[in-house]
Parts: structure tokens; C-alpha cells; sequence
């Protein structure tokens, strides 16, 4: 296997479908560059083209315009030895067979993997996912989260070194996406590279090494989390005073350049500014002058629910 | 051999989790036996000159039409029904992402289909020799020559079913045409020489109508290379053109579909 330093990469990677003979834009120009041994977690709305993203990466589409490369294969190419890069996820329950167990699936797959080493692999995938109480029951009596145990346990029976998750923890019970949460993280630590659809932005902040930010199939903004915080063009102040603001504090913190909004309560008073315009030196001149004494002056780091909002709005 | 193994290994567990559907099966397989052999005891020998070909015994002719009309039938049926049931439920994405190559997955999912239908056939070839007085004089070679040109011609119209399923989900064309057409034309239950004129013309378009010629001449009479020769000759013919046909079709569906993003969709 070549050695590569990054595990994805692409070029104006367009797809668009045709419905009712009007060709509707799924993905737009996305240009891709995850490192290899990291988790790049891909969020947007529902319809932003981040599905598309993955089934174009797993051979499964092929693009309009542009390209892609995983593992350094072409996935167009030379789509057999990108195929077998990648192990996938789709999160669908009606990708098993339902009225075969879910040891029996996980050999079925294995075997039409074509990889020797699969079987043998089967034990420890199953350890890992703690799917061992429940392998030898028919996959038709499985929960939502073991249903997902089992979608990912299937993704790793090859090895790859690239595994594309379509929304792994989505509606599952909490142990259940912890124990896929975690495995991530193994998985991560052993070298794999990992791109993780979800809509959980706590858990992409948590497990992510970056993020990419897909609306309407544009990736709007990708980068690690302090890199899309310096990139947000608003900051949150947290402001505590002796004696406390009170809301008719606001309109007098509503005159110092670049503060657009206020808001007040027991914490204190939360100022939202434009960074570019707002100094906070502007401020604590103001503060002397109306004799108040500060006990808490901090900026408010954005989450990345902040970021997620604020970059998809009226768009 | 490990991916053949699997795919034959989920169909029989599939298989026998519908104890039901099995037991009915075997049921049927009976019942129509015995319809064939009470409707051979009504005709009699009365169509004499026109199976005297065939050895003149009807029951013998329509066993051999209704045996390998059925395999002939999987061939025309069996990749687009694999095609269409990994559809509906959901597995084919996954399958073809998992590093199977598409004609893999094909001729994988049509072994099961095959080995049921030969079982089948093989019951009932047993009892209609050993209780229902079939009579054979085969000339093993050419039937199997027969068989096996039928069973290529035939897959090959198969394969440009399934790349219609694959790119339109339900509704195939062809399957339907041949489906009606060689149950009524290819002279399953009849010899084609009781039609008229045009309608032998027509009938000889079909692989299927040759491959039981051959298969009865070389089964029942025991006929050399220079009663099927020709037979064979036009099989051959025919597998030369459906079955690349077949592939270009397919190819072409699963470029279609994964340009079109209707992979997965049912």
C-alpha cells in the first residue's frame, strides 16, 4: 500500500441528479484534504449533500465533475482498489439480512469481501462492539443500537484504512452510542482515517479533528474547531458587575462600538459583538464611568452549534 | 470458493426459516406430476405423428419440456429477480460496496436458484421414470451440449433483464416477453410442429424452442450429432450473441445507476 499523508483528498467534486428533467446540485465544487489517522466529522442540515459526499467517496456514485482520491486511488480510476480502501457505514437497518443472525451476516460479508484475513477477524469486532450477547440471535430482533453495532462492526471486517459513518450514534441509546464513540477513538489511535456524519455537534466537537460544514452542497467552512471559532465573525462577552446590571443596563452597553445585542440575567449581562468593530478596552473605560465594579469580564467561546447556526442562516 | 459457498449458505438458511413455503413446494411439485401423468393418460397416443420424432410416448415429451423449461426459466429469471430482491431489501449498495464485482454478484446469486432447480428436477425425473413410465434412450454428451448452450443463450437475456431492472426497478420488458412467449412457442407442453406455418417461424427466434429439440431428440431417441447438429450450431450462435449483449447491458445499467444515484432505490 502506498504511504500517504493524506487519506482524502478532492478536487471540485460535483454531483448532480436529475429529478423531473431539471438537474438538481447535490455537491458542489467540494475540495477535501484529511490527514491520515484523523476523524473529520461532516456536518450540515438534512439534504446538504453529505451522504452524497460518502457514497461518491465509496465508489458507490460517480461524480458529474471533479474528482476524488482515497487512499491515493482515483475513485473513478481505479474505483476497485479505492472500494477496497474504505469500509462503510450507511446506518440503514435494511442493509442486513434480516432473518439471518447477526454472526451469519457479519460472515456473509466477510466472505464476499474477498479479504482471507475477515473471518478471523470476526471474534475481536464483536468483542469490541460488545455485540457478544446478542450475535447469535436473528438480526430482525435487534434494537436501533445494536443494528448500528452491527452496520459498524461490518465496516471494519476488511480493515480499511478509511471508514466513511454515515450518522453511526443517531437514535440510539446512549451506552450504545458510547461504545461507537469510543471505538472511533480506537480506531483513530490505531492509524485509521474516519470521516463521521452527525448532526450531534457536542460529539463532533468531542471526537473531531476537524469539521467540514456542508449547506446546500457547498462546504461553507472546514478546519479544526479554534481555526472555525477565529473564522466566526461574532464573539459573546461575559460581563458581571457590582451591583449586578440591570435591564435598564442594556441600552447604556448597547452604545460601545460593535455590540449588537445584550442580554441580561442572573449570570450577568451577555454581550454579542462583532469582532472586528467591538474593542473591549472601549468597554471597560465605559464601566468606569458608571462606577461599576467588575467581578467577571471573559469571552464566551462559540460552540459549534453557535458556528453551525450562524454559518447556515439565510442561506 | 469462499463467495459462491456464502451466497448458496444464506439462501438455504433463508430458505429453511420458511418451513411453510418448503413444505407447499414440495406439495405442488407432486400435484403437478400427477396432473401430467393423467393428462398424458387422456391424449393417449392419439398426436402420434407428430411426436413420432420423440419416441411417440407424450408423457416422456412433456416431462423433458416441463424439467428443463424450469431451468431454462431460472436462467431467464434468476439475475433480475437477484437484482430486484437485493433491492427491495436494501442490500445491494452494500453488497457492491463491500468489494463483490458486479457479475459476482450475478452468477453468485443465480447458484441457488440452479441447485434448487435441480433437485426439483431431479425428483421429479426419478418419479416420473421409476413410477410413472418414463422412457429415455439418451445420448448423454448432447444433452448435456444441449443443455448447457440452452442454459447460456437464455442467461444471457437474462443478464440484459436484470440491467433493465437495475435502471427501471420494476417492470422488464423482456423477462415479460419471453416469459409469455416461450411458455406458449418454445413447445413445452406441445411439439411446435402443431402450429401453423408463421407461428414456427416465429417460434424458432427462441433459444428455448432449439434446446428442447435437442434435448428430446437426444434424450429420447437417443440422436447423434447429425439429428442435432444443427440445433447445437444455432445455440452456439445464439450464446454468442446474447451473452456479450448481456454484459454491455449490465455494464451499462451499473454505470447508469451510479451516475444516476438510483443504486439503492427500489
Amino acid at each position: 500500500m502506498r504511504k500517504l499523508r493524506l487519506a482524502i483528498e478532492s478536487q471540485k467534486l460535483s454531483k448532480s441528479f436529475r429529478a423531473s428533467r431539471k438537474a438538481i446540485l447535490a455537491l458542489s465544487e467540494v475540495n477535501l484534504a484529511i490527514e491520515e489517522g484523523t476523524v473529520f466529522g461532516l456536518t450540515g442540515a438534512n439534504g446538504s449533500g453529505k451522504s452524497t459526499l460518502l457514497r461518491l467517496l465509496s465508489t458507490l456514485l460517480i461524480p458529474t465533475s471533479g474528482s476524488a482520491k482515497v487512499n491515493g486511488y482515483d475513485t473513478v480510476k481505479e474505483e476497485e482498489k479505492a472500494r477496497n480502501s474504505v469500509g462503510i457505514a450507511l446506518g440503514s437497518e435494511r442493509s442486513f439480512y434480516w432473518r439471518l443472525t447477526g454472526l451469519q451476516n457479519l460472515e456473509f460479508f466477510a466472505s464476499v469481501s474477498g479479504h482471507s484475513s475477515s473471518f478471523s477477524r470476526i471474534p475481536q469486532i464483536i468483542a469490541s462492539l460488545g455485540l457478544e450477547d446478542v450475535i447469535h440471535k436473528k438480526f430482525m430482533t435487534y434494537s436501533s443500537g445494536y443494528k448500528r453495532r452491527l452496520d459498524l462492526a461490518r465496516s471494519l471486517l476488511k480493515d480499511p484504512p478509511i471508514l466513511l459513518l454515515d450518522e453511526p450514534t443517531s437514535f440510539i441509546d446512549p451506552q450504545s452510542a458510547l461504545v461507537i464513540r469510543q471505538l472511533i477513538l480506537d480506531l483513530k489511535a490505531r492509524g485509521k482515517t474516519i470521516v463521521l456524519v452527525t448532526h450531534n455537534l457536542t460529539e463532533a466537537e468531542q471526537i473531531c479533528d476537524r469539521i467540514g460544514i456542508l449547506d446546500k452542497g457547498k462546504l461553507i467552512a472546514e478546519g479544526d474547531l479554534s481555526s472555525l471559532r477565529a473564522s466566526f465573525p461574532n464573539a459573546c462577552w461575559r460581563l458581571q458587575t457590582s451591583p449586578p446590571l440591570k435591564e435598564s443596563d442594556r441600552a447604556i452597553l448597547l452604545k460601545v462600538e460593535g455590540v449588537e445585542k445584550v442580554e441580561t440575567n442572573s449570570q450577568g449581562a451577555f454581550l454579542f459583538v462583532r469582532k472586528e468593530k467591538f474593542s473591549p478596552s472601549s468597554l471597560l473605560s465605559l464601566v468606569g464611568t458608571c462606577n461599576w465594579e467588575i467581578t467577571h469580564f471573559a469571552l464566551e467561546e462559540p460552540s459549534l452549534e453557535d458556528i453551525f447556526l450562524k454559518l447556515t442562516e439565510k442561506r | 470458493m469462499r463467495k459462491p459457498l456464502a451466497f448458496l449458505l444464506r439462501e438455504v438458511i433463508t430458505f429453511t426459516t420458511y418451513r411453510t413455503a418448503l413444505i407447499l413446494q414440495l406439495f405442488s411439485m407432486v400435484i403437478s406430476l400427477a396432473s401430467y401423468f393423467f393428462l398424458a393418460q387422456l391424449v393417449g397416443n392419439n398426436l402420434i405423428p407428430l411426436l413420432t420424432p420423440y419416441g411417440g410416448d407424450f408423457l416422456s415429451f412433456l416431462l423433458i419440456g416441463v424439467i428443463f423449461q424450469n431451468f431454462f426459466a431460472v436462467s431467464q429469471n434468476t439475475f433480475s429477480g437477484a437484482v430486484s430482491s437485493e433491492q427491495r431489501l436494501g442490500t445491494l449498495e452494500i453488497l457492491l460496496a463491500s468489494g463483490l464485482k458486479p457479475w459476482e454478484f450475478l452468477f453468485y446469486s443465480a447458484l441457488w436458484p440452479y441447485l434448487l432447480t435441480l433437485l426439483n428436477s431431479s425428483l421429479i425425473f426419478g418419479l416420473g421414470l421409476l413410477v410413472f413410465g418414463m422412457k429415455l434412450s439418451p445420448n448423454i454428451g448432447l444433452a448435456l451440449l444441449s443443455f448447457l448452450l440452452t442454459i447460456i443463450s437464455v442467461a444471457g437475456i437474462g443478464m440484459i433483464s436484470a440491467g433493465i431492472i437495475l435502471v427501471n426497478k420494476q417492470g422488464d420488458p423482456i423477462s415479460w416477453f419471453m416469459g409469455m412467449l416461450s411458455g406458449f412457442l418454445s413447445g413445452v407442453y406441445y411439439p411446435v410442429e402443431i402450429f401453423p406455418s408463421w407461428l414456427q417461424g416465429l417460434a424458432q427466434v427462441l433459444p428455448q424452442t432449439h434446446g428442447l429439440r435437442a434435448l428430446r431428440l437426444s434424450l429420447l431417441q437417443h440422436a447423434g450429432w447429425e439429428a442435432v447438429g444443427s440445433e447445437i450450431m444455432i445455440l452456439l450462435a445464439f450464446s454468442l450473441l446474447t451473452i456479450p449483449l448481456g454484459v454491455l447491458t449490465f455494464r451499462w445499467a451499473f454505470r447508469k445507476v451510479r451516475r444516476d444515484g438510483t443504486l439503492g432505490f427500489y
